[in-house]
């Protein structure tokens, strides 16, 4: 009987435990490219948690012991269009050594693939990235 | 009326007539100087603005009238417009030439990296991609080159990927 009644109860627990879960507001930012106005985006969890194994979007900096520095931004869509600028502006270095794991990154570039804008962005709604 | 009367009326009429003249006359004389004083004003502060913009002060002249100092006034103003036109036709001029830095020669081993970058775009250029491989190394060759030639080649590989010319590897198959 009370082996019965332990059962019984024990089985009640997990029909009725009710996971609570919580989430605040989550946006996607596949990569986007735009070759006309010369600009591209997405952020680092969307590309890599995509469906496709082609989109990703990243930046670069790159430094030698001369003071030399410098940032070159690649994007490439889920269509296989890949774009990338290059800059030695301070302010778009800068820029990109703000990104982290899970930022969504902006950039435009002028005819000569000179990297014009760098946007980076972080916050609590871009996916982290899964795997 | 008698002669008597009409002499005495001609010779007021004689006089009051070259008083008017007279009036007028001062008058006249007085409102042309008047002009004079406000178009030699103008000159002046004409002549103050192209000088000063010329950076050059004229030396204090002192002029017995103003017909006189209206002819110099006209001297310097001509002067400087001459020297302004010269400023303006020989644009850029000698001096800003030698202003300009002389980029210099690349050294051997900034020649090198520009020509390994080179190498390493041509032959990517050959296959028609891009790879993470090839641009660890491009981004260490050009940073080799010199200042101004390290632009011209990053510009070169951001031409060749945004016009199709160059694909990017995205597969890990690179």
């Amino acid at each position: 009987m009370m082996k019965r009644t332990a059962k019984l109860l024990g089985l009640s627990m997990v029909l009725f435990a009710v996971p609570l879960a919580y989430a605040g507001s989550r946006s996607t930012f596949l990569v986007t490219i735009d070759t006309v106005n010369r600009n591209a985006y997405g952020a680092f969890g969307s590309a890599r948690n995509s469906s496709d194994n082609v989109q990703r979007i990243y930046c670069r900096t790159f430094a030698d012991t001369s003071g030399a520095e410098s940032v070159r931004c690649f994007a490439t869509n889920a269509a296989g269009v890949g774009v990338t600028c290059f800059s030695t502006s301070p302010t778009l270095i800068r820029s990109a050594q703000s990104m982290v794991s899970d930022s969504y990154v902006y950039f435009a570039w002028d005819t000569s693939g000179v990297c014009t804008n760098l946007d980076v962005l972080k916050g609590s709604h871009l996916a982290p990235k899964e795997q | 009326m008698n002669a008597r009367t009409f002499l005495l009326l001609t010779v007021g009429i004689a006089l009051g007539t070259l008083g008017g003249v007279t009036l007028s006359q001062n008058l006249f004389e007085s409102r042309v100087e008047r002009m004079l004083d406000e178009k030699l004003a103008e000159q002046l502060v004409h002549m103050r603005a192209l000088a000063a913009r010329q950076a050059v002060v004229p030396p204090p002249v002192v002029l017995p009238n103003h017909g006189e100092e209206l002819r110099h006034i006209r001297e310097q103003l001509a002067a400087l417009a001459a020297r302004e036109a010269a400023v303006g036709a020989s644009s850029p001029s000698p001096a800003a030439d030698e202003a300009r830095p002389v980029p210099n020669p690349p050294t051997p081993a900034q020649e090198e990296a520009a020509q390994q970058a080179e190498a390493l775009l041509e032959a990517a250029i050959a296959r028609g991609h891009w790879t993470d491989a090839d641009d660890i190394q491009f981004a260490r060759a050009i940073h080799g080159a010199r200042p101004g030639r390290m632009e011209e080649l990053a510009s070169s590989l951001s031409q060749a990927i945004n016009s199709g010319q160059l694909r990017l590897m995205t597969r890990g198959d690179d």
